[in-house]
């Protein structure tokens, strides 16, 4: 096992498979970038419907990044660009997961895969009050026209 | 040579397991049943289900806005938002993202104001121990009919709405009628019972909030 540890420490190899993974991350993230920009209005814009949360992020309210999505978002693929490429190397691979987890933090209410909790699924939990209201047949939807008390 | 066998005895055993783990998840068939006995042995061991780690929805949820008139209770109607969002979606499949963004953002806020009302009456409960079911159920919804303490989800959902009611008629002003927000839960029929036409699911009304006031546009 020493030699093992030994061995690694003075070469990595199939080191060649690291780039590729960090050209398919960049890729991906990239992908993930091109396809919400068009939301941005919507997801960070002064004039959206949507209400946030107080949050900060390093201290720093989230309010202030969202009001300046539009510069942000260039400067986070210009970060992936460099990454792409490996300028930077370390450094450039740490202020892209800042700016990552920034954007993370932003779009908090945009599903990333597998952290959405339904209230009727087993991990977020419902009121007591909870009702069964009536047997319906498939496909129908009875309580658009049931209507309680005004 | 004796580096050579310990390897690909190495290699048999992750085989055997890959296999082994490939037939324990599989639903039942043939081979399953055969090997049941082994199967149980190997599932005291090495128990696993792909639902451990996420576990399957069990139901859908409709979201209601319900829209009346503040002069005429008469002059009301509902509309199911997912539905309304689902459909845009459809017409464009893959470059749907605003509308896919547009439903992640209305699906989160309604958990949000469901968890708010479920920390909420928490809050009460522990607040006055002794207070009865029926106090508590009336508290609960207490604070969504103070506009100071509406939480970001209700003030998100209560934008939408607004648009919503202004989409569907855009010459009436929102100041003459009131909304509320219904969740509800439809259980998703079971797989066995997918050809059966007649099959009754029974539907939860997980929150209904009190009426409140649309935002003016």
């Amino acid at each position: 096992m020493k030699k093992l540890i030994a061995h690694l420490e003075r070469e990595v190899p199939n080191s060649l498979y690291l780039a590729f993974f960090r050209v398919f991350l960049c890729f991906h993230l990239l992908k993930k970038v091109i396809l919400l920009a068009p939301s941005g209005s919507l997801l960070y814009g002064a004039d959206s419907f949507v209400r946030h949360e107080d949050g900060s992020f390093l201290g720093i309210p989230l309010d202030v990044f969202r009001s300046h999505y539009d510069l942000l978002i260039p400067v986070y693929v210009f970060l992936i660009g460099l990454f792409l490429f490996g300028i930077g190397r370390n450094l450039t691979a740490l202020i892209l997961y800042v700016v990552f987890r920034l954007f993370q933090e932003m779009t908090g209410v945009v599903s990333n895969g597998g952290t959405t909790c339904w209230p009727s699924s087993c991990c977020t939990s419902s009121l007591p009050t909870a009702t069964v209201i009536l047997l319906s047949d498939r496909g129908s939807l009875p309580y658009r026209e049931k209507w309680t008390i005004f | 040579m004796l580096k050579n066998i310990l390897y690909a005895g190495i290699l048999a055993v992750f085989a055997l397991y890959w296999t082994a783990t490939l037939l324990y998840c599989t639903p039942t068939n043939p081979a399953r049943i055969e090997l049941n006995g082994y199967m149980e042995s190997f599932g005291k061991l090495f128990y696993q289900r792909w639902t451990f780690f996420t576990p399957p929805p069990k139901a859908n949820e409709r979201i209601f806005f319900q829209y009346v008139n503040a002069r005429d209770s008469t002059d009301r109607f509902t509309v199911e938002v997912l539905k309304d969002i689902n459909t845009e979606r459809k017409k464009n499949p893959i470059f749907n993202v605003s509308q896919e963004v547009l439903e992640d953002i209305v699906l989160h806020h309604a958990y949000g104001l469901n968890n708010s009302l479920v920390a909420h009456r928490e809050l009460i409960r522990r607040a006055f121990p002794d207070s009865s079911e029926r106090f508590l159920n009336a508290e609960t919804f207490g604070f969504l009919t103070d506009s100071v303490a509406w939480p970001a989800s209700f003030k998100t959902l209560r934008n939408y709405a607004g648009i919503v009611f202004a989409k569907r008629n855009p010459h009436v002003r929102t100041s003459g009628y009131k909304f509320k927000i219904a969740l509800v839960s439809v259980p998703i029929v079971p797989f066995r019972h997918r050809h059966e036409a007649d099959y009754k699911v029974a539907e939860s009304l997980l929150f209904e909030t009190p009426l409140a006031s649309l935002p003016a546009l």
